[in-house]
């Protein structure tokens, strides 16, 4: 009997105790990065010298160095993985070897995987030096010490910076070089992407459509679209989805990092105001809650979690709200399978840090020797031959070159059968670099340069909100807008009175506090400018 | 001297069994004991150079976002009172369906009702939150568009009503459930003795009283083992069944919103092993003391029964 009970306390203990599994990991490491306070004056000396460094750097643009044989683990994201991996993987050998004398050791993921595994890979210091970090992590990342400094080593990212442009500074945070940012589209304005066959059967064109801002009562024309489109194919749900005006938290401010305390007006002030208090907010909810109540939106937007490409190749969903750029239509043509018309919503947007900062490709502290891995960096950025690679696999099997100099499948290959295809130019360091895929204008990436050059810009652009300080406000008032975000932007409840309470929810959890820290490190950057 | 001489004889006679035990022994002193110095990271502000025991001390700073809002409360009251519903429905329901199912004389059938009870315990809980979905879904649920018109009755706004969601959760969690505690339950019934029923026969007793006074008090062993161990984990909560099967709704939280859900919610952005440890650390304690104490009360009503 006693040793029953002894053998059953042993058990129960075990029991509760099962939850510490895997809380262990390795703690001797030894600390082998300087701490970043010696680094400061450094990389402020650097920062301010920016614009002299640029006409230095066309001297050596090859980003040619000899890097003595040194095995760089490199983390990129794939859409699936192909049966032509390993052949890629030997060909970034390859190239590396010959441009840079260093090995590849070449770690393709999937989202799914990359969700999964990044947090372990990097708490137990595991072999990587250059990964995607994505902003709702920075400063967890650098509180635990993830990720490098790059600011330490900008003698070897002369390149990546003359390619970046003034873009290259968004990744610090105070004296912190996180990472760098990708070449792509810099802002994010809304869009309907609707089905072009009823769009064009109903008679509309996208120019007819003048959707801003400036007057609420422009929204009324997708009404007056939903309406017509409702009575002619009264089964179609005519808006699905996942996101709506006041989701699209990216384009009508800058956001500062979160939505907690924004920069109001596509960031044309310096003064941090609370978004879910003003009047826009107000507006694009009523709009949602009138498009719910009419039956235009689904019933079920607000709980949906299957996104408006899915919706819309399912076949009975008329259009979906999301962020566009130039190509939109030929993305979502190969997503959705219908052919789209893109009508913008709201008409503007500007370029705030958040836009470029998203997803930054970092040095990862368990890195050997960054200043290796800072150089081989610096080479994605440049390299065409790498950059087709990654996206494309390899050329005559996997893509070739045609007349116009863009990407396309070899004869006798499609979408189905091809054994390598990522088409994920917005992750990877420099797809301009590299070849546009078929379908795309032959100018796309002069049309990109074009667009970014012509945005609006934040007054806050190239500011970096620390977070630190205020991590347990922001938990609370992440958790908070979860609650009440999408009932409210779909307005699937009583607008009036879950406003209300969703900023009182707000004020409890902490955003005075989120707010006041913003704008005291605003203003201290705004002073340094 | 005499009583000695015989505990090693049958200490002795029992080294084969203490071998047999060793490994699995080892197992769980590698991987469940020597990682549990690990707790320290609930009070630490962890950074991967330091490591684990030589990063900076954060005192109780981890523990606050936990306590900080005042949701604590409804994510607490929430956690618990759906673990006491949990408890009480599945242990009468699972009670109830084993001794139906032990009643049924032919065995083909005996089996299939017993798999087919247990197969939705099989079930991954996103699936389930489908079906429950093909139930509820505003645009073509079969409640909605099927049922409701029927009996004449308005549409239910289901994932926007926070009326109905205790009681879809407790059953939800029941026809998922149920079925394990339901087979630990045949088995138990399966080892009564037969004797006792057909004295029973012999004596008049009608079948219900067979039950309560033969079934029943033959199970309570069964049914406060599975209760401690259930106890144990009073401050968990199922993510799944809170998280997928209300869809993550907004509106639901006030009724869905438990301690798992809301640290996933509060970290998802923000990370950070020490908040995470933080909450681990006190579900387990809570659970631990939980226990200790509900056996320490079965072991005042009577004794024999207690766990340890």
């Amino acid at each position: 009997m006693k040793a029953k009970r002894i053998i059953s306390l042993l058990l129960a203990l075990a029991l509760v105790c099962a939850l510490f599994a895997g809380c262990g990991g390795d703690g001797g490491k030894e600390s082998s990065q300087e701490s970043s306070s010696e680094t400061q004056q450094s990389s402020e000396t650097q920062q301010s010298e920016n614009s002299s460094d640029e006409g230095e750097s066309e001297a050596e643009s090859t980003g040619k160095v000899d890097g003595g044989g040194y095995e760089v683990n490199y983390l990129y994201m794939i859409a699936q993985e192909g049966p032509n991996q390993t052949k890629v993987n030997e060909a970034i050998n390859e190239l590396a070897q010959k441009e840079l004398n260093m090995k590849v050791n070449v770690i393709p993921m999937t989202w799914g995987t990359y969700n999964s595994q990044i947090s372990m890979m990097l708490a137990a210091g595991e072999p990587l030096d250059i990964f995607p970090a994505f902003s709702g992590n920075f400063s967890t990342y650098i509180e635990s010490q993830y990720v490098v400094n790059m600011a330490d080593y900008l003698d070897d990212l002369k390149d990546a910076k003359e390619v970046l442009g003034v873009d290259f500074n968004c990744g610090y945070i105070g004296d912190f070089l996180i990472g760098l940012g990708q070449m792509k589209e810099r802002g994010y304005p809304t869009g309907l992407v609707a089905r072009k066959d009823i769009f064009d059967e109903l008679g509309y064109k996208v120019e007819d459509f003048n959707v801003t801002v400036e007057d609420y009562s422009s929204f009324e024309q997708l009404d007056e679209l939903f309406a017509k489109v409702k009575e002619a194919h009264p089964d179609m749900v005519c808006l699905d989805g996942t996101s709506i005006m006041a989701l699209q938290t990216i384009d009508w401010f800058d956001n500062l990092g979160d939505n907690f305390g924004v920069l109001e007006n596509y960031g044309q002030t310096t003064t941090i105001t609370n978004w879910f208090e003003s009047e826009q907010y107000k507006n694009f909810c009523e709009i949602g809650s009138r498009w719910f109540k009419n039956g235009y939106s689904s019933q079920d937007i607000a709980v949906n979690s299957d996104s408006g490409e899915i919706k819309m190749k399912a076949g009975n969903c008329f259009s979906f709200i999301t962020a566009i750029k130039p190509n939109t239509d030929i993305e979502k043509k190969a997503q959705t399978g219908y052919d789209v018309a893109v009508i913008p919503v709201g008409g503007n947007c500007s370029k705030s840090t958040s836009a470029v900062t998203s997803a930054m490709l970092s040095v990862a502290n368990s890195a050997e020797d960054p200043q290796k891995a800072v150089q081989f960096m610096n080479w994605t950025y440049i390299s065409q031959e790498f950059n087709d690679l990654i996206n494309w696999g390899i050329e005559g099997e996997d893509w070739v070159l045609t007349e116009d100099n863009l990407a396309a499948y070899p004869d006798g290959v499609d979408a189905t059968s091809v054994s390598y295809h990522n088409d994920m130019g917005y992750i990877y360091p420099n797809q301009f670099a590299g070849h546009a895929w078929e379908g795309n204008p032959i100018d796309i990436w002069e049309q990109y340069e074009k667009y970014n050059s012509e945005m609006m810009t934040s007054k806050a652009y190239g500011f970096t909100f620390d977070s630190t300080p205020v991590t347990n406000e922001e938990a609370q008032l992440a958790s908070v807008y979860e609650q009440y975000s999408k009932d409210l932007a779909f307005g699937v409840v009583d607008i009036e009175s879950k406003l209300k309470e969703f900023n009182d929810a707000l004020y409890a959890a902490g955003l005075q506090t989120v707010m006041d820290e913003k704008q005291k490190q605003l203003d201290a950057w705004l002073d340094a400018q | 001297m005499e009583k000695k001489k015989m505990n090693f004889a049958r200490f002795k006679q029992f080294i084969p069994l203490y071998i047999m035990l060793l490994p699995g022994a080892v197992y769980l002193f590698i991987n469940n004991y020597i990682p549990m110095a690990g707790i320290v990271v609930a009070f630490k502000t962890y950074n991967v150079n330091d490591g684990i025991f030589h990063s900076p001390w954060a005192g109780l700073k981890n523990f606050e976002f936990l306590f900080g809002t005042n949701e604590a409360a409804v994510i607490i009251r929430n956690t618990l009172l759906y673990n006491v519903a949990f408890i009480i429905v599945n242990t009468v329901v699972g009670i109830m369906l084993a001794i139906f199912i032990s009643d049924v004389m032919n065995t083909r059938m005996k089996k299939l009702y017993q798999s087919s009870i247990l197969l939705p315990f099989l079930i991954s809980i996103v699936v389930v939150s489908y079906i429950v979905f093909a139930l509820l879904s505003h645009e073509n649920g079969m409640f909605n568009k099927g049922l409701l018109p029927m009996l004449g009755m308005e549409p239910v706004q289901w994932y926007n009503d926070t009326t109905w969601w205790p009681v879809i959760l407790i059953v939800t969690n029941c026809w998922k459930g149920v079925g394990y505690g339901t087979l630990i339950y045949i088995a138990a019934i399966a080892g009564i003795d037969q004797s006792f029923y057909e004295a029973a026969d012999l004596d008049g007793a009608s079948k219900w009283q067979q039950i309560t006074r033969i079934t029943l008090p033959c199970l309570i062993p069964s049914i406060i083992t599975l209760l401690i161990m259930n106890i144990g984990r009073i401050f968990y909560s199922d993510f799944g069944l809170f998280y997928q099967v209300p869809q993550n709704s907004g509106s639901l939280y006030p009724v869905t919103n438990t301690i798992d859900t809301y640290v996933y919610r509060a970290l998802m952005s923000t990370g950070g092993f020490g908040r995470s440890s933080a909450a681990g650390l006190l579900q387990s304690v809570v659970g631990f003391t939980l226990v200790i104490v509900s056996n320490m009360v079965v072991r005042k009503a009577s004794a024999e029964n207690a766990i340890f």
